[in-house]
């Protein structure tokens, strides 16, 4: 039944309080959310910490989406800002469980092969500003427009970072990428 | 998008592939929201430009600990958690009632073979003293005040989490350093901040020392930020936990 409703009717169901709403709402922006989440902070741990907070925060804050206005490039923008936040604060040394340390950075890298390993790595080794525009245009494919309607920043500003953060992957995967294509340098550049 | 931006698509979607959001986290967003009609009369009041004195009644519980000294705070009703200190079953708002039982009970969880816990998630059971009541619907990153207080070795760690207001939400566990396993160290009466000594072990009691306490899947990590001395003695004392 909710999940027939489009997500200004199920705003309204969730500021009076409905459960399915908040539920059918929660359905359509969680795996959207996750993912942004992941390939910001790098960790399914924080992504999961990230993804709850969200939430709570929209949830809790959605009086503030204006009448006509799509719920999801106001939470996405949460879900970036909580995820930056953890971003730059992973640099912390945490005392860890030596059993559990290390399964949560190894297991997505187990799965993808050389090259896309490579390049999750290149990405989580971005200043977390542009690891958030990335994640913004290449995973949930977002224009630049509309990440720069997400991040509340001048498009000039989207673009420019965007370049930089190609600029800096290129750098960081040129050789391994010239390894297996030598032609390809010249035919992307 | 050349193919430099198809090459890194599609390996951010192959990694985001690897990972899923887990199944209960819906319910603890849920348990962790206000029940709906204090939600909604808090906001009614806002718009309407009421004073803090009627708005009192309803956001009550959380002014409690911000406002009541330790004396005070005895003779006031139980906050939440209190009860759980003292064996009782959790007073949970009727509307939240539904909510909250469907969210799956509290459990510790470490990464490791299912069934198996790892010897260093026993250590800290044992020593906190199962059950560990892990409330998962919180939200995570939530700052931690830590009290200790007594004379060695009856030194008592409390551990509370704390709500967006300040005020201690659930009482999480109490530890008694060195009472069960030993694998935390006792602390001595010189590393006891001089500021605690001799102080029950209230939770309203503020501490000089802040520790996030941070639990999620597969990790227990605690940072702990404060002067000098308190930060060193709870960091002591929290190793322990972890051999």
């Amino acid at each position: 039944m909710v999940g027939r409703l489009d997500d200004e009717e199920l705003l309204r169901r969730c500021r009076a309080g409905d459960q399915d709403g908040y539920a059918e709402l929660f359905r359509r922006y969680r795996d959207r959310a996750y993912r942004l989440a992941y390939v910001i902070t790098g960790d399914p741990g924080l992504s999961e910490d990230v993804t709850q907070e969200a939430f709570i925060q929209a949830f809790r804050r959605l009086e503030n989406v204006r009448p006509g206005s799509p719920f999801g490039p106001w939470f996405f923008a949460i879900v970036a800002h909580c995820a930056r936040r953890q971003g730059r604060a992973r640099r912390t040394p945490w005392l860890a469980l030596p059993a559990a340390e290390s399964l949560s950075d190894t297991r997505a890298a187990d799965a993808l092969d050389a090259v896309e390993s490579e390049v999750w790595r290149a990405v989580q080794d971005l200043p977390v500003d542009l690891r958030v525009l990335v994640a913004l245009r290449y995973v949930l494919d977002l224009t630049e427009a509309e990440a720069a309607h997400v991040l509340r920043l001048p498009l000039g500003t989207v673009k420019s970072r965007l370049h930089r953060a190609r600029r800096l992957l290129r750098q960081a995967l040129d050789p391994l990428v010239k390894e297996a294509d030598p032609a390809w340098t010249t035919s992307t550049r | 998008m050349d193919d430099f931006d198809a090459l890194i698509r599609a390996a951010l979607h192959r990694a985001a592939d690897q990972a899923q959001p887990p199944d209960d986290l819906l319910p603890r967003v849920l348990a962790s929201l206000p029940p709906p009609r204090r939600r909604a009369a808090r906001r009614a009041a806002v718009v309407a430009g009421l004073s803090l004195a009627t708005l009192l009644p309803l956001v009550r519980p959380a002014v409690v600990g911000l406002t009541q000294s330790a004396g005070a705070a005895q003779e006031a009703p139980p906050r939440p958690g209190a009860a759980q200190l003292a064996g009782a079953p959790p007073r949970t708002p009727p509307e939240n009632a539904a909510v909250r039982a469907a969210v799956p009970p509290p459990v510790l969880r470490f990464s490791g073979p299912p069934g198996v816990l790892p010897p260093a998630a026993r250590a800290a059971l044992a020593h906190a003293g199962a059950p560990w009541r892990i409330p998962r619907w919180l939200p995570p990153d939530r700052p931690v005040r830590v009290t200790l207080a007594g004379t060695p070795p009856a030194a008592v760690l409390a551990i509370a989490l704390e709500g967006r207001s300040g005020r201690p939400v659930v009482i999480q566990e109490r530890l008694r350093a060195g009472s069960t396993s030993g694998a935390a160290p006792e602390p001595s009466a010189a590393q006891v901040p001089e500021t605690l000594r001799g102080r029950p072990p209230l939770l309203e009691t503020w501490t000089p020392a802040t520790v996030t306490y941070r639990f999620r899947t597969g990790r227990l990590a605690i940072t702990v930020s404060g002067p000098a001395d308190a930060r060193d003695l709870v960091r002591r004392v929290v190793a322990g936990l972890v051999p």
